[in-house]
């Protein structure tokens, strides 16, 4: 099927409201996966604009492998997307074509399932209409595993986009004490150094930055960060 | 019947079916046009507007 030549993020956000809209159900429950969800967590790093995790510079020849135009879901089957969709599965391009969009429902990564994205899954929220999308740590960890049996461009990218949101993140939430939740800060560091045995030993710009915040967090509700800490992060001293 | 003999095959298909439908992708997203370019990434990016990724509220058991 030929893409529209117009084929932007307001094309996509239409058809995201028109599924909301046409089907209220639909995008509850539903995760956004792939490279979609990636692109989310590259703008929130843009968007934060940090001095020690800047947003990667990509060639023009990585740019253009970054994303491509067909959008990744997981919580319906193929069956029962296509009930709500009312629109037949194309099994040449694996995706239901939808206002434009090309929709793909995944039942199964090498990492991942429905049930665990929905358990874990975070929600965008734009001023029209919010949706999930799966948890980064959760992606990151498909994607260390895609990189090690395939050659595929865009996942590189985005394991590399991935590992600098999360430690970018890992700093900002460590450093701001009112808002950590130190359980779930903790399960993402095990999710995340389960894929990636030396993701907290080989940056010197995250361990150092990680060992001084949780250095300073004095609530007895953060002793789990300085436990973990104790155990896994290099340099670190309470 | 479910048996270990069984339970391998299902997986070996699963698995062969897995790597075949991301072969289909692979092959679909190479194709002149499916990737956004450089430029259009850019536009996105500035149309996207506000937005915030937030955690879902973890469910409370309450015990009265």
């Amino acid at each position: 099927m030929a893409l529209p030549k117009v084929y932007d993020w307001e094309r996509i956000r239409l058809a995201l409201k028109q599924l909301h809209g046409t089907f209220p159900g639909f995008l509850p429950s539903v995760v956004l996966i792939g490279g979609g969800a990636a692109w989310f967590y590259r703008e929130t790093l843009r968007q934060w604009n940090d001095p020690d995790f800047p947003l990667p510079t990509w060639t023009p020849a990585q740019q253009s492998d970054w994303l491509s135009k067909d959008v990744d879901f997981m919580g319906l089957d193929i069956a029962e997307a296509a009930d709500l969709l009312q629109t037949e599965f194309d099994e040449t391009t694996h995706t239901f074509h939808y206002a434009g969009l090309e929709v793909d429902f995944l039942e199964a990564g090498l990492r991942i399932d429905p049930q665990m994205v929905a358990q874990t899954a975070r929600i965008v929220q734009l001023p029209e209409m919010t949706f999930n999308v799966v948890e980064a740590s959760v992606l990151f960890t498909e994607k260390a595993a895609l990189i090690r049996i395939k050659e595929r461009a865009q996942d590189r990218l985005h394991h590399q986009l991935l590992a600098e949101f999360l430690k970018c993140e890992f700093c900002r939430q460590a450093e701001n004490p009112m808002a950590l939740r130190a359980s779930r800060w903790v399960a993402r560091a095990r999710t995340v150094k389960t894929a990636e045995i030396n993701f907290f030993q080989d940056d010197a710009r995250l361990s150092k930055r990680l060992a001084s915040a949780i250095a300073r967090l004095e609530s007895g509700e953060h002793r789990a960060l300085k436990h973990w800490a104790k155990h896994h992060l290099p340099g670190y001293t309470d | 019947m479910s048996s270990p003999e069984n339970n391998l095959h299902d997986d070996a298909a699963k698995e062969a079916a897995r790597a075949a439908h991301y072969a289909r992708k692979q092959r679909w997203k190479e194709q002149p046009g499916h990737r956004y370019t450089a430029a259009e990434l850019e536009r996105m990016a500035r149309d996207l507007g506000p937005f915030t990724i937030v955690e879902q509220e973890p469910d409370v058991m309450k015990i009265d």
